[in-house]
């Protein structure tokens, strides 16, 4: 299963990506963000101590979290913001802590934490540009960079206009089915 | 004398974005300046205090945790919020504290990318920031607590002496902070603290291997 996790401002790039997929026969969920409501992480320990591995605050999250540990991979589409997630797509993001193994690996010579519980963590990042400078882009993909170091993950971050081609389009498609 | 506001990004107000915006706020005090220390949290319902405190600084500094490499979510919020209104950032300066749990600073740097970025598009001038990785494992202690804390403190008393005089701080002046271990002292720390994650959930009674609640409670609906 393929989740796509977007927030779409003023277009519907992930929503093109869902029906792309659909289209190739492959199963996968769309959740936009907009309308969405998910709590900050207040750093409050809830999530170990009170219900261990789930958030105490009663949100959206209570609904996206179980579709996010079902999936095989996940797309993130952000508007590209100051150079890294949008709001709102950060706010999903803060808590993911709470659904992944929360043990230490040692990767490359360096401390990492463990990925999905029992699973590799595969994400794929789509950033859009909006009124975006060149540095911006740079950052993207480092911070991106470092999700996947963090995570022992595997994926790829893109950065498409405001209007991706069609190549565009089924290139992240077809990289995302191959992951 | 410089008016120069510092904002904690952290959930948390006695927590380790907290001990350092207190000790960068006693620094620059005794210097002589001007120093406000305002918590984002409590203001996110109405942040016109907050607009008010940056309109009147010469100087921000925010000091946050690293979430996922970089800060909270409701930092980005906030720089999109001031965005919106760049007449309150006409000719400031911002400088940026990261503080995160892993030991390396890659790992927290894009959090003063995110600063840096927000600074171009806004016109101001971002003058650098501070590193700091372990801040978990302090939650809220001293720094004197950290094995390598001499260092840090020392090279923290750099960062603030740039804020002081207006300079920009240099990326040296918080990488030469970093802890340096040779990768199997990793492996040693790495298999210490999830015995100490294994044995805290084993005392409050959790067993690890449950399936993910979230998985259960919905295991019946449609």
């Amino acid at each position: 299963m393929v989740t796509i996790i977007a927030d779409e401002g003023e277009h519907q790039i992930g929503m093109e990506l869902h029906r792309g997929f659909l289209s190739k026969g492959a199963q996968v969920d769309y959740i936009s963000l907009e309308n969405i409501q998910v709590n900050p992480c207040v750093s409050c320990g809830g999530c170990t101590y009170i219900t261990y591995g789930k958030c105490v605050s009663r949100d959206d999250g209570d609904w996206i979290y179980p579709k996010v540990i079902r999936s095989d991979v996940l797309i993130f589409v952000t508007p590209i913001t100051f150079g890294s997630y949008s709001f709102k797509i950060k706010r999903v993001l803060d808590k993911f802590g709470l659904i992944m193994d929360r043990h230490y690996f040692v990767k490359n010579r360096e401390l990492v934490k463990g990925g999905m519980l029992g699973k590799q963590f595969k994400f794929f990042s789509v950033g859009v540009k909006e009124n975006c400078i060149d540095e911006e882009i740079e950052a993207f993909k480092n911070l991106f960079h470092e999700n996947i170091v963090i995570t022992r993950g595997a994926g790829k971050a893109y950065i498409v206009d405001a209007v991706p081609t069609l190549e565009e389009k089924n290139q992240i498609i077809e990289e995302v089915l191959r992951a | 004398m410089k008016k120069i506001l510092l904002i904690n990004a952290s959930p948390r107000q006695k927590g380790t974005s907290f001990v350092l915006a207190q000790m960068c706020k006693e620094y620059l005090e005794s210097r002589g300046h001007h120093i406000k220390l305002i918590h984002l949290y409590p203001s996110l319902n109405n942040l016109d205090n907050l607009y008010r405190a940056v309109e009147e600084a010469d100087t921000l500094i925010l000091s946050g945790p690293c979430y996922i490499n970089t800060y909270p979510a409701d930092t980005i919020a906030l720089l999109e919020e001031l965005a919106a209104r760049k007449e309150l950032l006409h000719g400031k300066s911002l400088y940026g504290i990261i503080q995160g749990g892993m030991p390396y600073v890659h790992t927290h740097e894009s959090g003063l990318s995110l600063l840096e970025m927000f600074s171009k598009k806004c016109n101001i001038s971002f003058k650098g920031g501070f590193v700091m990785g372990m801040g978990a494992i302090l939650n809220g202690q001293p720094i004197t607590k950290l094995p390598n804390s001499k260092k840090i403190i020392r090279q923290l008393y750099i960062f603030f002496d740039h804020i002081e005089k207006n300079e920009v701080s240099p990326r040296q002046v918080y990488q030469a902070a970093q802890l340096k271990m040779p990768g199997f002292i990793y492996s040693i720390m790495a298999r210490m603290m999830n015995r100490t994650i294994d044995k805290d959930l084993l005392k409050h009674g959790i067993d690890v291997k449950q399936a993910s609640p979230y998985l259960v409670s919905t295991n019946n609906k449609p």
